[in-house]
């Protein structure tokens, strides 16, 4: 064979010789508390905090093709945003109104992730595991104890990862028995570093590979974002 | 006819940037026995990227297998004759040499993990036999078939090693007859170029494009064809396209 020869080079016009596959995609709820304790301040750096996450995702190429990022608000329990990714996200404005209907909206939000892996099977994406985030400041105001073993057998099962996140005033008792993880409580009303590491993990899952070990920064490290609860 | 062969790796841009060895591991051969005059003999390993010493595993995992089939072959086996428990004895040959050397060196034999892929062929028969992830695809009687189809978890990021018990439940094998046109084995990084996953199917196209190169070269294996082969895997075509080690490995009688 001659030495100019290059014969498995393909120019990029002919670039359809490969597969299209979607992204593989790693889901991340956000279960958002949205009862009217939250009005004023809290809510309006929590809208921020959110903006600033789709923001930052959409600035990495794969992140923003590969997180597919769902909103569930409580106080009522209504899903604010199915699950999308960044480029077909738009952040939904959170309100603040009502009570704290936590364990049912923990519930909505586990079914709402085994839905999306059904679909995720019937199109041969490949995906992660999915990542739950509950934010509050407060408690529950209604029963909770189902969901607290509906998260301890998602986690067993390995079906989904579940994180609370406490505001100042959340009952973090109760979090801590909804969680297996130990709850964190936000430095002040810092959401945007808040968000900053989560999409900061986002891009580090979407981005591993076979085998390959994630390790997290840790949110409650000197520089973190947050304290423990 | 005889066969015509080519191979390469190449690292993926996530290990070069990370300061990782390439991981992978492709090798072909031709095989003689006693009962079976010349079989192509081809072994692949992609070694776990979480494993320290994962491009040793991946060369443990490749040099065994090779062993294991020229034994057999010398024994009198036949290719079309290969039974899943052969196939499940030469995993279990792989598991222990894995856990042997990882042993000597004083570490857990994950740190060794790697996937197995191996084929061995004739002009009328193929054994595929695989653990983990990466895709063999057959052309027979003028069409594609996927041998088998990788190995997942439920997750992306999970699979089958050759390092443990549970590789030897884990191991598949499929036997394909026919006329045996080419054979593609890879690893992941380079199967979601060459597989459509929602139909689970051989993406025609990427096949088309590569085998007239290895269908037109001389008979056995040639190193400029290695070396093209190897600038294509670390193409910036392919790297925009996938970030991990890469391993293809073809042969053709047609």
């Amino acid at each position: 064979m001659e030495q100019d020869q290059k014969p498995f080079i393909i120019s990029a016009d002919v670039a359809s010789i490969f597969a299209e596959n979607p992204s593989d995609r790693v889901a991340c709820l956000l279960l958002v508390d949205t009862s009217s304790s939250m009005r004023g301040e809290p809510i309006r750096q929590l809208n921020e905090g959110v903006r600033f996450f789709r923001e930052d995702l959409m600035a990495d190429s794969k992140a923003r093709i590969s997180v597919d990022v769902g909103v569930i608000g409580f106080g009522p329990i209504q899903i604010l945003q199915d699950f999308a990714t960044a480029d077909q996200f738009t952040p939904p404005l959170l309100p603040a109104d009502g009570d704290t209907p936590m364990g049912g909206a923990v519930l909505r939000g586990l079914d709402m992730i085994e839905q999306r892996k059904n679909a995720y099977k019937a199109s041969g994406i490949h995906y992660h595991r999915p990542w739950v985030f509950l934010i509050t400041d407060g408690g529950p105001t209604d029963a909770w104890q189902a969901a607290a073993i509906a998260v301890r057998q998602a986690e067993e099962q390995k079906r989904a990862t579940f994180f609370a996140i406490g505001v100042e005033g959340a009952n973090f008792d109760i979090l801590r028995q909804i969680a297996v993880r130990e709850p964190v409580q936000l430095k002040g009303l810092n959401f945007r570093s808040l968000f900053l590491w989560l999409s900061a993990s986002m891009k580090k899952v979407s981005q591993s590979q076979v085998g390959t070990e994630l390790k997290l920064e840790n949110p409650t490290g000197p520089t973190g974002w947050a304290t423990t609860g | 006819m005889s066969w015509r062969y080519v191979w390469a790796s190449a690292i993926g841009t996530a290990h070069r940037d990370l300061g990782l060895p390439c991981q992978d591991r492709g090798v072909v051969q031709i095989q003689h026995g006693s009962s079976e005059p010349e079989a192509l003999v081809i072994a692949v390993a992609d070694g776990a990227g979480s494993a320290s010493a994962a491009d040793r595993g991946a060369y443990l995992v490749t040099e065994t297998l090779l062993t294991c089939v020229q034994q057999a072959l010398n024994s009198g086996l036949r290719v079309a004759d290969i039974t899943s428990e052969d196939a499940r004895a030469w995993i279990a040959e792989v598991v222990s040499c894995v856990q042997m050397q990882a042993n000597a060196v004083g570490l857990p034999a994950r740190e060794m993990a790697a996937t197995a892929l191996l084929a061995i062929a004739t002009p009328q028969v193929v054994a595929c036999i695989q653990v983990g992830d990466g895709v063999q695809v057959v052309r027979v009687d003028d069409r594609y078939e996927i041998a088998l189809w990788p190995q997942n978890g439920e997750y992306a990021s999970s699979t089958n090693f050759a390092c443990d018990a549970d590789a030897i439940t884990a191991t598949e094998v499929r036997i394909i007859t026919g006329v045996i046109q080419d054979i593609a084995v890879m690893t992941d990084g380079v199967q979601a170029l060459a597989l459509h996953y929602a139909s689970h199917t051989a993406h025609a196209p990427f096949f088309d494009a590569l085998l007239p190169a290895v269908r037109n070269a001389p008979p056995g294996e040639d190193d400029s064809l290695n070396r093209a082969l190897a600038d294509f895997l670390d193409s910036v075509m392919v790297n925009d396209r996938t970030t991990d080690d890469k391993t293809l490995v073809m042969a053709s009688r047609s």
